[in-house]
């Protein structure tokens, strides 16, 4: 009778084991499965970090080159101080912007580390360097606040870099003091959407130079169409060798369009997001399969949008 | 509506130029195509400007000259097509320049 009952409850309970394994194979509860979604996520935060660097270090030379482009067809004298005068972005913007992003995608990393191991303490010093990172960072980003022209907003951006550490060293701190994992996660999922501020913020900087490569590009193409019909107008359509000159440079401008198209950021931006927030919902969800089957989508997708992002660029820096 | 909104609009409109001003059949030579490239210029170093600026974005008087700036965009698609509505062209753009310099004097 007893061995009846225990088998009896052995079925069930053997069956209940049987479709939380096949869950768990589909949904990818396995460490391998995890580990694809967080190469995949960094991958592609490393193409967003370079795309944002190469966007933003191009940005003053594209509105420097376009100024010139416009004197020359327009006949007036070439002018030095206006066409420095385009310039959008200093130095120091650029650069703390783009470590900005670099930094994001480190904090990212960690969370992912953290998500995966047993114990928090094995990823304290991958924290700490963030935490530190962070603090220098929104040192840099404080001091531009002060400068006379305060372009792509430099106060709103320090004020969020600000926030974001503030909420990265409480992390930090949590992690160091050795807390219940159940606080460490709880203070992630607190102080993400300061994350999620300094990202929106970012991908509002991307998309304005992103804009504004886009109507320099259309001015060029104006010019030139407008240069080759000024030069068929003349006698005899002109000298070939200059409207060949012309069709070279045609050539390569419609090639940029064509890259360009595919060079916005914002979807790419969008995607990083989204996969950062299913990450941070699969830490604080106990490994929850649902959530891992969500992180392992949105790391996807993310990594499925970076790629023409990524062509589109590496064909910009070589015509640029 | 923020301000990358109004710089993404103010770009459609530079797109839609570019196309007229590209036309084969529309010459340089022509004082209109001059009138609408000086347009252009100076739409183009309004988004520049714009993207420098700082607004006060959530304000309904930000908002009302924005959703405007895109009515005045939608109705330019309509007669940009051809370049024989090159007058009502060039109407419609300098509204948009001046819905667009009436943002940039919200400017904080």
């Amino acid at each position: 009778m007893n061995a009846y009952l225990r088998g009896s409850r052995a079925r069930p309970l053997a069956a209940l084991l049987l479709i939380v394994l096949s869950f768990c194979w589909q949904a990818g509860c396995g460490n391998d499965d995890y580990k694809k979604p967080i190469s995949q996520f960094r991958d592609a935060s490393a193409v967003v970090v370079s795309g944002a660097r190469q966007t933003l270090q191009q940005v003053n030379q594209v509105e420097e080159n376009a100024e010139l482009d416009r004197q020359i067809f327009q006949g007036e004298p070439f002018d030095e101080k206006k066409i420095k005068a385009k310039d959008l972005l200093t130095e120091e913007e650029i650069e703390v912007r783009v470590r900005a992003f670099d930094q994001l995608s480190r904090y990212t990393s960690a969370l992912a580390d953290l998500a995966s191991l047993q114990a928090p303490g094995q990823v304290t010093g991958q924290f700490q360097d963030v935490g530190n990172a962070f603090t220098t960072l929104a040192k840099d980003a404080d001091k531009l606040k002060g400068d006379s022209s305060p372009i792509l907003n430099n106060a709103k951006f320090s004020g969020a870099v600000s926030v974001a550490t503030a909420g990265i060293g409480l992390v930090v701190q949590v992690i160091e003091e050795h807390k219940a994992r159940r606080e460490i996660e709880r203070q992630i999922q607190e102080h993400d959407k300061d994350i999620t501020q300094l990202t929106d913020l970012l991908g509002i900087d991307l998309q304005a130079a992103y804009l504004r490569r886009k109507s320099t590009e259309g001015q060029q193409g104006v010019i030139l169409t407008a240069s080759l019909k000024q030069e068929l107008e003349r006698p005899k359509q002109g000298d070939p060798a200059l409207r060949l000159l012309l069709g070279e440079r045609l050539k390569d401008w419609r090639s940029r369009k064509l890259a360009l198209a595919s060079a916005d950021p914002q979807p790419s931006i969008a995607a990083m997001k989204k996969s950062h927030q299913a990450l941070v919902a699969y830490v604080a969800s106990d490994k929850n399969p649902k959530n891992l089957s969500d992180l392992l989508a949105a790391a996807q997708e993310f990594f499925s949008r970076v790629q023409p992002l990524g062509q589109a660029l590496a064909s910009l820096l070589k015509s640029t | 509506m923020n301000k990358v909104d109004v710089a993404t609009e103010i770009g459609d409109v530079l797109t839609t130029i570019d196309a007229l001003l590209s036309d084969p059949e529309f010459s340089p030579s022509n004082p209109k195509w001059q009138q609408l490239f000086a347009l252009r210029k100076h739409l183009d170093d309004q988004q520049r400007e714009l993207v420098q600026e700082i607004f006060a974005e959530d304000s309904p008087e930000f908002d009302q000259i924005a959703k405007q700036l895109g009515e005045a965009s939608d109705s330019l698609e309509k007669v940009a097509g051809s370049i024989a509505k090159l007058g009502t062209v060039l109407k419609t753009v300098s509204s948009i320049a001046s819905l667009a310099d009436k943002i940039l004097n919200l400017a904080l």
